[in-house]
Parts: structure tokens; C-alpha cells; sequence
């Protein structure tokens, strides 16, 4: 019975939160640019992190070790240090993202402008996770998170074409503009293989007391829960793609993409709209807070969890504060919050190898594992994916700046 | 690894959109900024949109206009 509540509560959590700033925005962009066309990032993008959640999980249930914990470990703290300086990075611009998004989204409902919401927002997080247990952290941003299928229910009203969407999972060759096309896609798997989704899990699953028993609990929260959340995130560009690329619309500001719930669904869809950026942004900045802390602290060596008191683990709350204060900054200042999530989402496919070949490594070492080392599947779906996604992201990530084609 | 750089960067600088393109994609940001405010123009009529977020994305539409507007005399220069 415990073990059926904890994969309810794990399905939950890959549905509730699989959506945030960065695959709201790649997905409505690809929708609107692209129509279903690029349905296949999303499939390759959901299937590569089902692959690392269930890995991350299933290294904290054998060896007890977190990511980082067993990172730092198995290659020295010196080799360590790249991963580590490169993860903070990636995952501080997708903070910055997140709480843009909840910024956004309180501009959408007041008319009040973004930046002047940033300050809050950083506000609300840092005090969430300051006063707050890491179970509520987690369950509770995601049970709030279902709002987010409110897009399936638009989907729906939009008479969604399931057979062309479905034949837009095999990958294709763009019809026009090359560049942005690229540069969509490397974004969108940016966006579903972010780090801290896998970081974060293993952490939680040490804080959870995971043994061996939870194996398939594991296997069945990602293979499902990172399902269902894909789907989701499917049902986002197949709204954009059914309101805005049918009439020639471009997303080039977030201000636009309220428009794909209220073609459907009328105010009640501009509202649910609002809700689910605001809710999916806030839920994903505590995670990924909370991450940046848990990365540096199991890195270091530092005591660290969410379950005890911030006087306890003083440094660990201290990384966490700071980078909250940073990202609170960085979107005070302005900077647009559309432009920088895409960005944020490309660079984090472009560092994907940087993160994920260590990971493997661990992952095929018996003495972190011992017979539930990878199967060569798992092995070669993460590698090419990350590869690719790097490759891509090389060349189009100027281009897009450039105005390439 | 230098001959790789110098590849990745002649390639990049080769794929450089050239102004015709550019001209291109300033019609096709236009013609989209036009189609957004005619899809908010029938929202509005359904009264599906609230009037606190009307006066952001026409404010939007505006600024998105004139930023086209501006890099068009700025690429005709």
C-alpha cells in the first residue's frame, strides 16, 4: 500500500512538475513556428530523461550515494569541479528563467511589470524553502503543478489531430528556416533533459531513505510519470501549433502565448493559463534553489538536507539563499524573460555531455551498482541523445544569433 | 583542435544570413505581429480576455511593430 502511494505521489511529481519557464516557452514556440513538426524533440527529449530519473533513483536506492556524493567519489574532486562549475551555471540561468516566469505571470494578472515582481517572488521562494520540509517542498509545488493539464483539456477543445501529431514523432528535416529550427529543438531537449531534474530526484530519494525494495517504484515514476509530463508538454505545442501557426503567429514575446488557452477555453483558459506559468514556474525555482545547494554541499562534502533546520546545515542554506538572491537580481534588471529561458535551454543541451558521460560511468561501475549496473539500452539512448543535442546546439546556438540559415 | 576551430567558425560566418533574408524576416515577424492583434481583436469580441492583459499585449504588439520598423531602416541603411 506505502509503495502504491509513493508511485501515485511520484506520477504526480512527473506530471505536476515536468512543466515549467523552459518547456512552456520551447514548446509553444516550436508549435507556433513549426506546427506539429517537431513533436519528435519532445518524445526524444521525455525518453532521455526517463532514462536518467530512473538511473539517478536507482544509484540512490543501491549505493546510497547521491550524484554528486558518487561523482565526486569515483573521479576526484579536481575532475569533479568541471560538472559541478558547469551544472551551477546552466541551472542558475534556468533559476533566473523560473522566476521570470512567476514574475510574468503576476504581470499577467495585475498589468504590474515583471522586474518589479522578481524581488517577491526571490522572496517567497528563499522563505518556502527556509521554513518548509524538502516533502512539502516537492509534493506540494506538484499537486499544485496538475493545473498544467488544463493544455490536454485545450488540446482537446482545439479538435487535436492525433494521427498527424503521431507521425511527427519520427524526426524530419525542416521545411524552411534551418536555423531556428534547430535551435527549437536543441531547446526543447534543453528543456526536458535539465540537470536538475535528475539531481534533484536523487537527492530526494537519499532523503526519502530509498533502498533496494523501491527499484520498481523507481522504474515506474520515470518510465510514467516522465510519460504523462511529456504528453503534457506535447499538449502545450500542439495548442500553439493549432492557434497560432494556422494564422501566422510568431512567439517572440510571453505576452502572445496566454492567446493558445483562450482561443479554446475564453477567460476561463487566459486564467488557467496564468495559474499554470505561475504555479509550474514556482514549484521548478524551489526545486532547482534547492538543487543548486544540494550539487554544491554533496559536492564539497557539506552537511545538507532540506529536512533539518537551516542553522544545522548552514552552508548549504547559504548557497541556496545566495543563488536565489542572484537569479532575483538578474530578472530586476529587466532582461527579457522569453529570450533567456530559450537561451538557458539551449546552453543546457549544449553542456549535456559534460553531465551525463560522468553520470554513466557511475552508472556501469559495479562497485556503486553491483549487478543493477546500466543495460547497454539505457547507455546508448542517454549517449546519443546528449551527443547530438551537444553537436546541434554547437552549430545552432551562433547561427540563431547570427540570423544564420 | 585549432583546424577544428577555425572549421566551426568559417562554417558559422558562412551560414551568416545575408540582408535579403534578413529583409525576409522582418516581413514574417511583421506579418506576425499583425496576426496576433487580430487574434486578440476576436478574442476581445468573444470577451474572452480581461482588460488588464488587453493593454499588455496591445502594448506589446506595438513595441513588437516598432522594433520591426526600426531594424528595417536600420538594415536599409
Amino acid at each position: 500500500m506505502n509503495k502504491l502511494v509513493e508511485i501515485a505521489l511520484g506520477l504526480v511529481t512527473g506530471i505536476g512538475g515536468f512543466l515549467e519557464a523552459g518547456s512552456l516557452a520551447t514548446s509553444a514556440q516550436a508549435g507556433a513556428s513549426f506546427g506539429f513538426q517537431l513533436v519528435w524533440a519532445i518524445a526524444l527529449g521525455t525518453i532521455c530523461i526517463a532514462f536518467l530519473i530512473e538511473m539517478a533513483g536507482r544509484l540512490a536506492a543501491v549505493s546510497k550515494h547521491t550524484l554528486p556524493d558518487a561523482m565526486r567519489e569515483r573521479f576526484g574532486i579536481r575532475f569533479f569541479t568541471v560538472p559541478l562549475v558547469v551544472v551551477v551555471l546552466v541551472s542558475f540561468l534556468v533559476l533566473a528563467s523560473e522566476i521570470g516566469g512567476v514574475s510574468l505571470a503576476l504581470q499577467l494578472a495585475t498589468g504590474i511589470r515583471f522586474q518589479w515582481w522578481a524581488p517577491a517572488v526571490a522572496l517567497a521562494v528563499w522563505l518556502l524553502l527556509w521554513a518548509h520540509n524538502f516533502s512539502l517542498v516537492e509534493k506540494g509545488a506538484s499537486l499544485l503543478g496538475l493545473v498544467t493539464l488544463v493544455f490536454l483539456v485545450g488540446a482537446h477543445k482545439l479538435h487535436a489531430p492525433l494521427g498527424e501529431i503521431g507521425s511527427n514523432l519520427i524526426p524530419s528535416l525542416p521545411r524552411e528556416d534551418s536555423a531556428k529550427y534547430w535551435f527549437t529543438a536543441v531547446s526543447i531537449i534543453g528543456a526536458s533533459v535539465s540537470p536538475y531534474l535528475f539531481y534533484f530526484y536523487s537527492a530526494g530519494a537519499i532523503e526519502d531513505h530509498w533502498d533496494e525494495g523501491y527499484l520498481g517504484v523507481n522504474r515506474v515514476i520515470a518510465g510514467l510519470g516522465m510519460g504523462f509530463g511529456g504528453t503534457v508538454a506535447v499538449a502545450v505545442l500542439v495548442c500553439a501549433a493549432l492557434v497560432f501557426h494556422t494564422s501566422g503567429v510568431q512567439i517572440d514575446r510571453y505576452e502572445q502565448i496566454p492567446l493558445i488557452l483562450a482561443q479554446p477555453l475564453g477567460r476561463w483558459g487566459f486564467i488557467l493559463f496564468v495559474a499554470s506559468l505561475g504555479i509550474a514556474c514556482f514549484g521548478a525555482a524551489l526545486e532547482i534553489a534547492l538543487q543548486i545547494a544540494y550539487l554544491v554541499a554533496q559536492g564539497f562534502g557539506w552537511k545538507w538536507g532540506e529536512n533539518i533546520r537551516p542553522s544545522q546545515a548552514a552552508r548549504f542554506s547559504l548557497v541556496y539563499t545566495g543563488a536565489i538572491l542572484l537569479a532575483g537580481l538578474l530578472i530586476l534588471t529587466g532582461i527579457d524573460p522569453l529570450k533567456l529561458t530559450v537561451f538557458s535551454m539551449a546552453l543546457t543541451a549544449l553542456s549535456l555531455p559534460v553531465t551525463v558521460v560522468p553520470l554513466l560511468i557511475v552508472m556501469n561501475d559495479p562497485e556503486y551498482l553491483g549487478d543493477n549496473v546500466n543495460h547497454w539500452i539505457a547507455n546508448t539512448a542517454v549517449l546519443v541523445v546528449s551527443v547530438i543535442a551537444c553537436v546541434v546546439a554547437l552549430v545552432a546556438i551562433p547561427l540563431q544569433f547570427l540570423g544564420g540559415s | 583542435m585549432r583546424g577544428a576551430l577555425t572549421s566551426y567558425l568559417l562554417f558559422v560566418i558562412a551560414c551568416h544570413s545575408s540582408p535579403e533574408k534578413k529583409q525576409e524576416q522582418l516581413r514574417q515577424e511583421l506579418r506576425s505581429w499583425n496576426a496576433t492583434a487580430q487574434l486578440t481583436r476576436e478574442l476581445a469580441a468573444r470577451g474572452a480576455l480581461p482588460e488588464v492583459y488587453l493593454r499588455q499585449i496591445s502594448e506589446a504588439i506595438e513595441q513588437g511593430k516598432q522594433k520591426v520598423r526600426l531594424q528595417a531602416v536600420k538594415s536599409a541603411e
